[in-house]
């Protein structure tokens, strides 16, 4: 007999997406399953070597190998492509200089794993073969491996960007505090690990390439397809299969995005890649190093902060991983009232991969320096930490509010959610618990700062939403909006679902086709429902009244039908961007801040260092619940992965460069039973700027999460003699470092 | 690449003996856990593949002796009442593998065993246990300890002709205890303890497994410490989890977790 706690689970209205088992079991069709007839495959050749001059790329012996139909060094591909754009805009927006670059390197590679030259054959085998047989002839340069080489010798030549955040008099309350105190601390870098890796099969047929993709922004890679293939953009479509899982790896920039349709277009045959585990652990991003000066009054207020970041890119990019740097530099300091604040940040490249978008987005760094810097304070004054976090907390009544770096918080109610999350926390035994209050700008772009004079103001980033009927007695709604598996899909039906007086079943959802679709985003900085689903909300209502309008009454499956045959299928298409603000001396950048408080439980194995996380506790305000199992969903997700970052996660290589955690053996993301069953509490601050009042769900909880969780294993460890935890992952080594040899 | 899926034992033997004969270093699959993959990402370069799937050698008895197959899987073993009655280590490890259902169902003991992997799940125990390798080629049969087949990470002193065909572990029903610390659900071990009578067995400290003989069981951490600090440094193991201080600073403590478990199970 089914218990009353499985018939609920078992309630359908309470698990709302329809092809979840499709995602688990993987009979969904995803790139991989993508197999059209006379294909070919691609690989890649990749650099050994972390810099140095290309003498020679023979490929006269790959080209020997059976199967292969064309190999393609940098020389002869840049006669074909050009320079790769900018994604996300101009560099020297955010304090960048700029470079370009081609899709493969002529002259000189800057990475162990840079592409060097690509292979089509007639299978994978076949393709990896030959790409072996290229001969790469090299010269090697000195390589910058590490943010600390560069601090001990800061060059110029590896700073791309410099960012400065700076209010008050920082200086001087510095100098002058009675109470203050240093730290340096230190975030590993991390990738983004999905279930399912990078993937592209283009299919040049003469007129037009179509390229289906494991992808985010299918727009997006239209437009740079376009300019590097130099083709019209309507004679690119680009299709999104199911995908599995993205978390900002799978934005537009890699090199292989043209490679593989330029291996198409000159072997007229479709062309597949698809990146392997390895491959795709080259990428990460986050690493970052911070030394703060702080002072603070005996009450635990906040005086005076001055952090002097160094943030390690990898090699110099035009993708947008390296611009999550800015956001890092440009989110201080957090929730809290800092009334001087001096944060500089030296963005530099260094001969590692460069970085890709990470859930996140920068966003994480600054909540764990600023939480530790908090916890830090009320270990100075003896105060309790979460009154430490009340005394220095913006309030409702402080909001909106203008960051120094002009990030606007539009709304929030942090105390609150503090003091909820306090409440929700059972109080499980534990050797250490944790706190922490994270802010997350989302739903748009991250450039800050003033305007410039005579500039053209900037404006959110809209996403529409085309709603139609169609002759079989349903009505199709087509986004640009794309779903990384999620369930944003499930979301946005049940609008249109909602403002039609429909079934959810009666809705025929189209995305991530840029030949069906109206131009949008795709997935990226948590605005999928928040602002493409106001755009179907507004497409839906439109085409509600019309049908109002010519008087026929309720739709149903026949009136709908009867609709079509006599009017056509009345397809209304709206695009919604949120509420500018009206202060246009500041560029516009993040629409809402979603915000969240964490308590971590933690046991520390003394004589192993090996922490275990006991309980993870969120109250979370993203505005307004639309779907609440699609956003825990999403928080459970971005919480497992501030898990991850905060003990386990990290993308090490080796002294030449080499990635050494290539696997899921060696890169710890954290499995079912690493993790407790989370808490979950909401709390609902409507944002002001948004038709439906939603913020974003996806990238909140991460920086949350591994705040806490840092927290909370510096109180274990405080509590036995230990010394200060300054970095993450807590892996068991970097723990027992930091407890006295004693305890044995 | 050629790949023999042998039918018998005899048609594995002979495959081998050809391809050592012609001077290559053949590989042997069992359950193809480790190697398969590592073949895929091009680690491993195997001329000839030797594939056991179809040799019957699945065989699990239980007498005074157990003697398990090559190709008896993890999940074999943690099925089996006798094993979990008669060798309670065995049965310990097994279940707590590495590694998720199929790993359990297609990883084999022998495997782990041929991989010599410092790493491993399972070569302490087998040491522990005073396990016996049936090493078998096209001209003969021999038994080796298996603590005298490990040789130093990834080598065996098996000849290229050679096979493990099988394991004869002696019952060991009561005093025995294991703990492994690892980092996460999905880590490899790091350092691994199997206490049995009079010796702990340390895995994950050394190119191979260590035996710590226990003059007295209140004595652990000092003759772990003893034992590891008169380690040659080039016998130290260090991976990417852990450097080798860090092993050499927790070994103690798991052993003295595996003796303290032993001495619940008397």
């Amino acid at each position: 007999m089914m218990s009353a706690v499985n018939a609920a689970a078992a309630d359908p209205a309470r698990w709302p997406k329809r092809n979840a088992f499709e995602f688990a079991g993987g009979t969904a069709v995803f790139i991989d399953d993508v197999r059209p007839s006379v294909l070919l495959h691609m690989a890649v050749v990749r650099s050994s070597r972390a810099h140095a001059r290309l003498r020679r790329v023979d490929t006269a012996q790959a080209k020997a190998v059976p199967g292969a139909v064309r190999v393609l060094e940098g020389r002869e591909a840049s006669l074909h492509l050009r320079p790769l754009p900018y994604q996300f805009g101009d560099p020297e927006m955010i304090g960048g200089r700029r470079i370009v670059l081609e899709a493969l390197p002529v002259d000189e590679v800057r990475y162990v794993g840079e592409p060097i030259a690509i292979v089509a054959a007639e299978s994978p085998r076949a393709a990896r073969r030959a790409a072996a047989a290229v001969v790469v002839d090299y010269e090697d340069l000195p390589a910058l491996l590490d943010a600390r080489a560069f601090l001990a010798d800061p060059d110029p030549i590896h700073v791309i960007a410099e960012n400065e955040v700076v209010s008050g008099a920082a200086d001087e309350v510095l100098r002058t505090a009675e109470h203050r105190f240093g730290a340096e601390f230190a975030l590993g870098r991390s990738s983004t690990a999905p279930i399912e890796p990078r993937g592209y099969v283009a299919a040049w047929d003469g007129t037009r390439l179509t390229v289906h993709a494991t992808h985010q922004q299918p727009h997006q890679l239209r437009t740079e397809l376009a300019e590097v293939l130099d083709l019209p953009a309507h004679a690119i479509r680009v299709v999104v299969p199911n995908v599995g899982g993205a978390f900002g790896l799978k934005m537009t920039g890699p090199v292989e995005e043209p490679l593989v349709c330029l291996l198409s277009m000159l072997c007229g045959r479709p062309v597949k890649w698809i990146e392997s585990r390895a491959e795709c652990f080259l990428g990460g991003g986050r690493e970052q190093l911070h030394q703060v000066e702080v002072a603070h009054a005996a009450d635990g207020r906040l005086l005076a902060l001055r952090d002097q970041v160094v943030i390690p890119v990898g090699a110099e990019a035009v993708s947008p991983g390296w611009r999550q740097a800015y956001v890092s530099t440009a989110s201080f300091p957090t929730a809290y009232v800092v009334p001087h604040l001096d944060i500089r940040s030296r963005v530099v490249a260094t001969n590692l991969p460069p970085w890709h978008s990470c859930r996140g987005f920068g966003k994480e760094a600054p909540v764990f320096v600023m939480e530790r810097i908090l916890d830090m304070v009320a270990r100075r004054t003896g105060l309790d930490p979460a009154e430490v976090r009340r005394r220095n907390l913006l309030r409702p009544e402080d909001l909106p509010h203008r960051m120094a770096s002009g990030y606007r918080m539009d709304s929030a109610d942090l105390p609150t959610v503090l003091n909820r999350v306090l409440e929700l926390d059972g109080g499980a035994e534990a050797d250490g618990v944790g706190i922490a209050v994270e802010v997350t700008p989302e739903g748009g772009g991250h450039a800050g700062g003033r305007s410039r004079p005579g500039a053209t103001p900037t404006v959110a980033a809209p996403e529409a939403a085309a709603v139609l009927l169609r002759s079989d007695g349903q009505v199709e709604v087509r986004t640009g909006v794309t779903n990384p598996g999620g369930g944003n899909d499930i979301a946005l039906v049940r609008l249109a679902a909602g403002e039609l007086g429909l079934s959810p079943d009666s809705i025929r959802l189209v995305q991530g086709d840029t030949d069906l679709c109206p131009p949008g985003t795709g997935n990226a900085s948590s605005r999928g429902v928040a602002i493409g689903g106001a755009a179907v909300v507004l497409a839906a209502r439109a085409l509600a009244d019309t049908v109002s309008r010519l008087g026929a009454g309720p739709l149903t499956e026949s009136t709908i039908a009867e609709l079509v045959v006599r009017y056509g299928p009345l397809e209304h298409v709206r695009e919604y961007r949120p509420d500018p603000p009206e202060d246009l001396e500041y560029r516009y950048s993040y629409p809402y801040f979603s915000s969240g408080a964490y308590v971590a439980r933690v046991d520390v194995d003394r004589a192993t260092g090996r922490v275990r996380l006991r309980s993870l506790t969120a109250v979370h305000d993203c505005g307004r619940v639309i779907e609440p199992v699609l956003v825990e969903g999403q928080l459970h997700g971005a919480m497992a992965m501030g898990v991850g970052l905060a003990l386990s996660e990290e993308s090490r290589f080796d002294a030449r460069g080499v990635l050494q955690a290539s696997s899921f053996k060696e890169y710890l993301a954290p499995r079912a039973n690493d993790l407790p069953d989370f808490v979950i509490g909401h709390h609902e601050t409507r944002a002001p700027h948004t038709l439906l009042g939603a913020k974003g769900a996806g990238e909140s909880g991460l920086g949350g999460a591994l705040a806490a969780i840092a927290n909370a294993v510096d109180d274990a460890l405080a509590r036995c003699g230990g010394r200060e935890v300054t970095s993450i992952p807590l892996d068991p080594p970097t723990v027992l470092a930091l407890l006295p040899e004693v305890d044995q | 690449m050629t790949t023999t899926f042998a039918r018998s034992l005899d048609e594995a033997l002979t495959a081998l003996a050809e391809s050592a004969a012609a001077g290559a270093k053949p590989v042997v699959v069992s359950g193809g856990t480790l190697c398969v993959p590592a073949m895929v990402r091009g680690e491993l370069d195997a001329a000839d593949v030797v594939d056991l799937g179809r040799t019957g050698l699945n065989t699990l008895a239980v007498g005074s002796v157990i003697e398990l197959g090559a190709l008896v899987s993890y999940q074999q073993v943690i099925s089996s009442p006798r094993v979990r009655a008669e060798l309670p280590l065995l049965h310990r490890m097994a279940s707590g593998i590495t590694g998720g259902i199929q790993i359990r169902n297609q990883g084999t003991l022998v495997g782990a065993l041929c991989a010599a992997r410092p790493q491993s799940d399972a070569l302490a125990v087998l040491v522990a246990l005073q396990a016996e390798a049936v090493v078998v080629s096209a001209s003969g049969t021999r038994t080796a300890p298996v603590a005298d087949l490990l040789v130093s990470p990834g080598t065996t002193h098996l000849a290229a002709d050679e096979l493990v065909a099988g394991l004869r572990i002696p019952a060991c029903l009561h005093g025995t205890g294991y703990v492994k610390l690892k980092f996460a659900e999905s880590s490899w071990p790091v350092v691994t303890a199997a206490a049995v009578q009079d010796r702990v067995v340390l895995g994950g400290v050394a190119g191979t497994p260590q035996v710590v003989p226990l003059p007295s069981r209140r004595e652990v951490r000092a003759a772990v410490v003893d034992h590891l600090d008169a380690l040659p440094t080039e016998h130290r193991w260090a991976d990417l989890r852990a450097p080798w201080a860090y092993r050499r600073r927790v070994a103690p403590e798991i052993a003295a977790r595996a003796v303290e478990l032993a001495e619940e199970a008397r």
